[in-house]
């Protein structure tokens, strides 16, 4: 493996541009081997086309992209075996049963026909697996998603929004297979505008607008560097005041409730990985 | 651009069982299907009416009988049944158990050619039929013979053409065969043309093919598309004879039209089900491009085409093809030039395959 230690994908400098639609322009990035890495932006802000190139599905404009060592486009076909991607779309044969659909992909790959029954248990779906895919709920779908997606034993996992348009229930239960993999030691890549996810899943994240990276690091040490810390104050009036710690004038006005005996109660608050993405975007994710 | 045997024989079985399962593919397969059973029931006329003659006759003028029956076999199947004596065989023509009957007098046979005139009685329930009518003429015919007369005259048949003029496929072959060769090409018409194109248009609609080339290559996926193709190809046209009881003359030669033309409309299939973003799509223009599929197919069951147009539809590969499947189905040379035919039909798959390799080679890129 090339470039920087244990990186399980590299990107410098990449750029995918549509005419004059600049999809992606120049990004750099490196994914750690093991590592949750998560790729957060509105919809438009390039995330899907950086998956593309990452794939091997399209072609830069510029720069270059390695995943586990292989240099993308060129060396498509030996990265194809060592990694998978869980769509944005729910892209299943929906007149096959679940267990059709993994069994030709496990063809497709070469594995044996029992992993698909594997992969039914691992998401829960041993059961609905005899089903047609098209009387799925879009969970059980998402569940199968990542189940073909697994078929593979993929070194890196990509997933684009795998949680998107899931009830909170299914969303649950999509983060913890997450978690399981993660736990195992995959490298998952993983695009989503849940910032609430990003932060609950992701070791690092990278945030995305207009096709450029605007910000990347731990989501604690995001929200520390960027995040505005408050405090909200209830008042012996029953009143509740929100005061920003790093501001002077705010840290007197409130020593000097304490004081006067007027604090009931003080609930400190970090910073929001939205309020990181507003502050590097310069507007709201949504 | 690389093939894998694996993945192309993985996405075949996944196809062959999804369109199966799939109502709209259902319809265009069982169609051309329809059409046969139709004429199976409207163009009935090929099949020889079968009349059942009883008769009495004595050892020595049964094979005036026989003779009898070989003579008429072009036009009727007679069936012959052996009764006793005249009496059983007014019986047999009573009870319906025979068409008609025929009385035979002891030793007819030699009277006849003695020059003597015995009485040959045909037997009839409700006057004659025109089965009993051919019977009549070649009975009368067939005693001429015996008693050793020359016909007055011979007569023959002969069709004359313009040198520009394409032999009439149906005078050639036969209306009903001429019918059922155009739903030959119709099936593989359908099959290329709406099946095909649906099978891979439905792969971009759904995004399935996304999921695929993670797997494997858009190649593999087109092969696999073609084989399912050339399957449902196979399987139909044998179902489609099966249903018409029709039975090619030269099967090899039979096997090599439909083979080709199905290469050939396939290539094009494939390259239509790339153009198409959806299933509903396909469904929608399908008939568009059936039409210079289909066209020549029915052409050539019309008569007096005028000669321009006759000449363009000789440019398309379903009028060589089926050139080549009259002369398979019939056994005869009804077109002298059928390694023309090939030719042409080789070069229109030669035209669809290098246009798939380019867009294949583009898109790979």
């Amino acid at each position: 493996m090339s470039g920087a230690e244990g990186a399980a994908i590299e990107v410098h400098d990449l750029a995918k541009h549509y005419g004059a639609v600049r999809a992606v322009d120049g990004i750099a990035f490196a994914v750690r081997t093991g590592e949750l890495f998560g790729l957060l932006g509105h919809n438009g802000a390039g995330k899907t086309t950086t998956i593309r190139m990452l794939t091997g599905r399209a072609r830069p404009t510029a720069g270059s992209a390695r995943v586990l060592g292989h240099a993308l486009p060129g060396e498509r076909d030996r990265v194809k075996p060592l990694v998978n991607l869980v769509f944005e779309d729910q892209n299943l044969y929906e007149r096959l049963t679940g267990r059709e659909n993994l069994r030709l992909f496990a063809r497709l790959y070469g594995v044996p026909d029992a992993r698909a029954d594997e992969l039914l248990e691992l998401v829960g779906l041993v059961a609905a697996g005899r089903r047609a895919v098209r009387t799925y709920s879009s969970g059980m779908k998402q569940r199968l998603l990542i189940a073909r997606a697994l078929v593979n034993r993929p070194r890196v996992l990509f997933l684009d929004e795998p949680t998107r348009g899931l009830d909170p229930a299914s969303a649950r239960e999509v983060r913890a297979i997450l978690r399981g993999l993660a736990s195992e030691g995959a490298t998952l890549f993983l695009t989503t505008h849940d910032m609430e996810e990003a932060d609950e899943l992701c070791d690092r994240v990278a945030f995305m607008a207009d096709g450029r990276i605007v910000g990347l690091d731990t989501p604690r040490e995001l929200k520390l560097r960027y995040g505005e810390r408050t405090a909200v104050v209830l008042l012996a009036d029953r009143t509740e005041q929100l005061l920003r710690l790093d501001d002077a004038e705010d840290a007197a006005r409130l020593a000097g409730w304490m004081r006067e005996g007027h604090v009931l109660t003080v609930h400190s608050r970090e910073g929001t990985l939205e309020d990181v993405f507003v502050s590097l975007a310069g507007r709201p994710l949504l | 651009m690389s093939i894998s045997l694996r993945a192309i024989v993985a996405i075949y079985q996944k196809d062959v069982r999804d369109a199966l399962r799939d109502a709209r593919i259902a319809v265009v397969l069982a169609t051309p299907l329809l059409v046969g059973l139709l004429y199976n029931v409207t163009l009935p006329e090929e099949r020889r009416t079968e009349v059942k003659l009883a008769y009495a006759a004595a050892a020595g003028d049964v094979a005036l009988v026989e003779s009898l029956r070989d003579d008429v076999q072009r036009s009727i199947d007679l069936r012959l049944l052996a009764r006793d004596d005249g009496d059983a065989v007014r019986t047999a023509v009573l009870d319906r158990s025979a068409t008609i009957g025929l009385v035979v007098p002891s030793g007819a046979t030699e009277a006849m050619k003695s020059g003597r005139a015995p009485t040959l009685t045909l037997v009839f329930s409700t006057g004659v039929t025109a089965g009993g009518e051919v019977v009549l003429r070649q009975l009368d015919l067939l005693a001429r013979r015996v008693a050793g007369q020359s016909p007055p005259a011979i007569v023959t048949v002969e069709t004359v053409r313009r040198p520009d003029q394409e032999p009439i496929l149906f005078t050639a072959i036969g209306i009903r065969a001429a019918f059922i060769l155009s739903t030959v090409v119709m099936l593989l018409g359908m099959i290329s043309m709406i099946v095909l194109p649906m099978l891979i248009a439905e792969e971009s609609e759904k995004r399935t093919i996304d999921a695929l080339l993670m797997a494997t290559s858009y190649a593999d996926v087109v092969v696999a598309k073609a084989l399912v193709g050339l399957t449902y190809t196979g399987l139909a046209i044998v179902v489609l004879l099966a249903i018409t009881g029709v039975r090619p003359a030269d099967p090899v030669l039979f096997t090599v039209g439909v083979g080709l033309l199905a290469l050939v409309l396939g290539g094009f299939g494939l390259l239509l089900g790339g153009m198409f973003r959806s299933a509903q799509q396909v469904y929608t223009w399908s008939s568009f491009f059936l039409i210079p599929v289909l066209g020549p197919a029915f052409a050539a069951v019309t008569p007096d085409l005028p000669p321009a147009l006759a000449t363009a539809l000789r440019a398309l590969p379903t009028s060589e093809a089926i050139r080549i499947l009259a002369n398979a189905t019939s056994g005869k040379t009804v077109y002298p030039d059928i390694a023309v035919s090939v030719a042409v039909t080789a070069a229109w798959g030669i035209a669809a395959y290098g246009l798939l390799a380019w867009r294949l080679a583009r898109r790979e890129a």
